[in-house]
């Protein structure tokens, strides 16, 4: 780290210099058809007025059921909360919820307030959390109590957030989290140093409806909107910026794609906080869809939001349908409502996605391929059925595609495996950490270069082939490998540790990790995965441990990670005898 | 560890991580899917039970966890593997 010994870091290392937008260059031209420029604010406005009092968002519990008109008054009442506050436009909030109706008025109170917010991952511990928040200089968090375990959260604030209990409401004063003043519990609760949903929301009551409209009125099209963590192949996940254009963009791109029009009920079982989940909400918002979300998934409650709302599209990654489709066989819901809706976020096996269509009755399902950075391809219903199953379909609107050789860059004759290369209008607008990032990724004529491979074949369908890159995806969920590699560093008996994602029945993928420990030091695996579970989200703790002397090398000295795999496969088929 | 002893630890993590299911009428056949276990709340279940027994699990060992009877016989596998 010699050469950067004059940039100001953290004390994990990181680059903390003060953010510059990254030098984008316009990578593709907007198309003639698109709607005006707008916010999302103002987007909204415009949707619920026309939607007025069609149901936006139903829950199983009819208490928890909102209309378009009161998702807007909800979100006006949040922005003016913002405003009472004295929380100026431009000021990083944050969201850490599952999906619960909350959710989407926050969105869009910070929307109308001019808030960029950070969506948070709803697995995140202490560990992940402190490092998001310090990432953004988050300035206000808006937390749900927890996720399946009430309090949860709360703890893990305090955990992140030394001298909270202490400070008033809106006055939070910490070292860890120096930026953080203010934090909101969405569902009341009385927790010293944080503020109550009501007494929130009280706050707004004064503001007057001419300052909400001049706070509106003051927020651009281009500013930054939304921050959202993808796991990067390198380092810890990187944080993707989208401006209100390019998310409302893709949201469009997203509602021509699905086929949705005004009166079909979505059922969301993905968190809200992945991009798959918020694109499918807003796109879903955007055709005046009703919602039907589930706070957390399992396949019965998947199932029975089917039966009970009649819904007509539903969205997952391929483990949520192979889990519901098991979940079928025993209880038969009915789901003779369905029609369509895609399955997303990891390669689904043709025939979970042919038996999404035969047994649960959605012919119109489909497959759609993206990358957090930019959304490629999906299937349509009047595709031939072995496109519809076996390919990623063709791309998206206003999108363009090219398979090129890895190493020379040359477009591969059709059939032939190459990198999968995507340009979009609608393009993140850049990492907010890394703002170099992007632009190396992409290359002169705008294509963003996404490490998948993948091939087109002779009419015109696209086909993933694997990743050139070391990537876990459990359950649909990015998981790098390096991330969960630096935190293991953290123990104090770890020298040295590689993870690798092994094939899993039941998640696809879970990460293992090899470990060297320090001399003299010992500890097991059990005590690492309790090292982890205090810290880290539990989809990225390693399943196993495996303690070893040396790691398998290339001649230049790297880390064979395949072999690894290979290494832990055998091992574990030895632990089975 | 007998198994009326891991019947009743097992009962207790699963009262813990779902809250609101009828633990106590659980019969020793029943699946445990209709619970209404979320994958969240599977990835404490094993958690728990690791730090419960001592033994590591596999995230796809939940595939064997079909029901209480089937969780019960495979805590006494891992249990007599650790020896």
């Amino acid at each position: 780290m010699k050469e950067n010994a004059d940039v100001p870091a953290d004390r994990q290392g990181r680059d903390k210099r003060p953010y510059r937008e990254p030098a984008m260059k316009e990578n593709a031209d907007i198309p003639a058809d698109w709607p005006e420029k707008t916010t999302f604010g103002a987007w909204f406005r415009a949707v619920a007025a026309g939607a007025g009092d069609r149901a936006v968002l139903v829950y199983r519990d009819p208490a928890r059921t909102i209309t378009y008109r009161e998702l807007d008054l909800l979100s006006d009442a949040i922005a003016k909360s913002i405003i009472a506050m004295g929380i100026e436009k431009g000021t990083h909030a944050a969201l850490w919820a599952p999906n619960i109706q909350e959710w989407p008025a926050i969105l869009l109170g910070c929307a109308k307030a001019g808030l960029p917010l950070l969506l948070v991952n709803t697995s995140f511990r202490s560990y992940d959390l402190e490092y998001c928040l310090n990432l953004v200089d988050v300035g206000i968090l808006f937390l749900a109590s927890g996720n399946g375990q009430p309090g949860e959260y709360i703890s893990a604030l305090y955990e992140a957030c030394p001298g909270l209990e202490d400070s008033q409401p809106g006055k939070i004063s910490s070292q860890k989290l120096p930026h953080l003043r203010t934090a909101v519990q969405i569902d009341d609760g009385n927790h010293r140093g944080i503020l109550p949903w009501t007494a929130f929301l009280g706050q707004g009551e004064q503001v007057a409806r001419t300052d909400l409209q001049a706070r509106e009125s003051s927020v651009r099209p281009e500013d930054r909107f939304i921050f959202l963590f993808t796991s990067g192949t390198t380092g810890w996940p990187k944080c993707i910026t989208w401006t209100h254009e390019r998310l409302i963009g893709t949201t469009f791109t997203l509602a021509d794609g699905f086929g949705l029009a005004p009166g079909d009920v979505v059922c969301i079982p993905p968190p809200f906080f992945h991009l798959l989940g918020c694109g499918i909400l807003l796109s879903a918002l955007s055709s005046s869809c009703t919602v039907a979300p589930l706070e957390r998934f399992n396949p019965q409650e998947m199932l029975r939001t089917i039966e009970t709302f009649r819904v007509t599209h539903i969205f997952g990654v391929p483990s949520m349908f192979v889990s519901a489709l098991n979940e079928y066989n025993r209880t038969r819901y009915n789901t003779a409502s369905l029609r369509g809706g895609v399955v997303a976020g990891a390669v689904s096996p043709p025939a979970v996605v042919r038996a999404v269509m035969d047994i649960l009755g959605a012919r119109e399902f489909g497959i759609c391929y993206g990358l957090s950075e930019v959304l490629a391809t999906i299937t349509r219903p009047s595709d031939p059925m072995e496109c519809r199953t076996g390919s990623i379909g063709r791309p998206l609107r206003d999108t363009d595609i090219r398979i090129v050789h890895p190493l020379d860059g040359t477009d591969v004759r059709p059939g032939e495996t190459g990198e999968i290369l995507v340009r979009s209008p609608w393009m993140i607008s850049g990492y907010y950490d890394k703002p170099d990032t992007i632009v190396a990724a992409t290359d002169d004529d705008g294509f963003l270069h996404t490490g998948d491979l993948g091939f087109v074949d002779g009419d015109g369908y696209y086909h993933i082939a694997g990743r050139s890159r070391d990537l876990i995806i459990r359950g649909g969920e990015n998981i790098s490998p390096s991330e969960i590699e630096e935190f293991l560093l953290t123990h104090p008996a770890v020298m040295d540790a590689q993870v690798v994602g092994i094939k899993s029945e039941y998640y696809g993928e879970e990460p293992v990790a090899f470990v060297r420990t320090k001399p003299g030091q010992a500890v097991t695996a059990l005590g690492l995965k309790q090292f982890c579970r205090r810290s880290i989200a539990i989809e990225k703790v390693p399943s196993t441990f495996f303690f070893v002397d040396r790691y398998p090398l290339t001649a230049s000295g790297k880390v064979q990670k395949f072999r690894l795999r290979e290494m832990a496969a055998e091992l574990l088929s030895e632990q089975k005898r | 560890m007998d198994e009326s002893q891991i019947e009743k630890t097992l009962r207790e993590i699963l009262a813990r991580r779902v809250p609101n299911a009828p633990i106590d009428k659980l019969t020793l056949d029943a699946p445990l899917a209709a619970l209404g276990i979320d994958s969240l709340a599977y990835s404490w279940i094993l958690a728990d039970t690791e730090d419960t027994f001592g033994f590591v699990m596999m995230g796809s060992d939940v595939m064997k966890l079909k029901t209480l009877k089937h969780t019960i016989e495979y805590v006494q596998t891992q249990i007599e593997k650790k020896g």
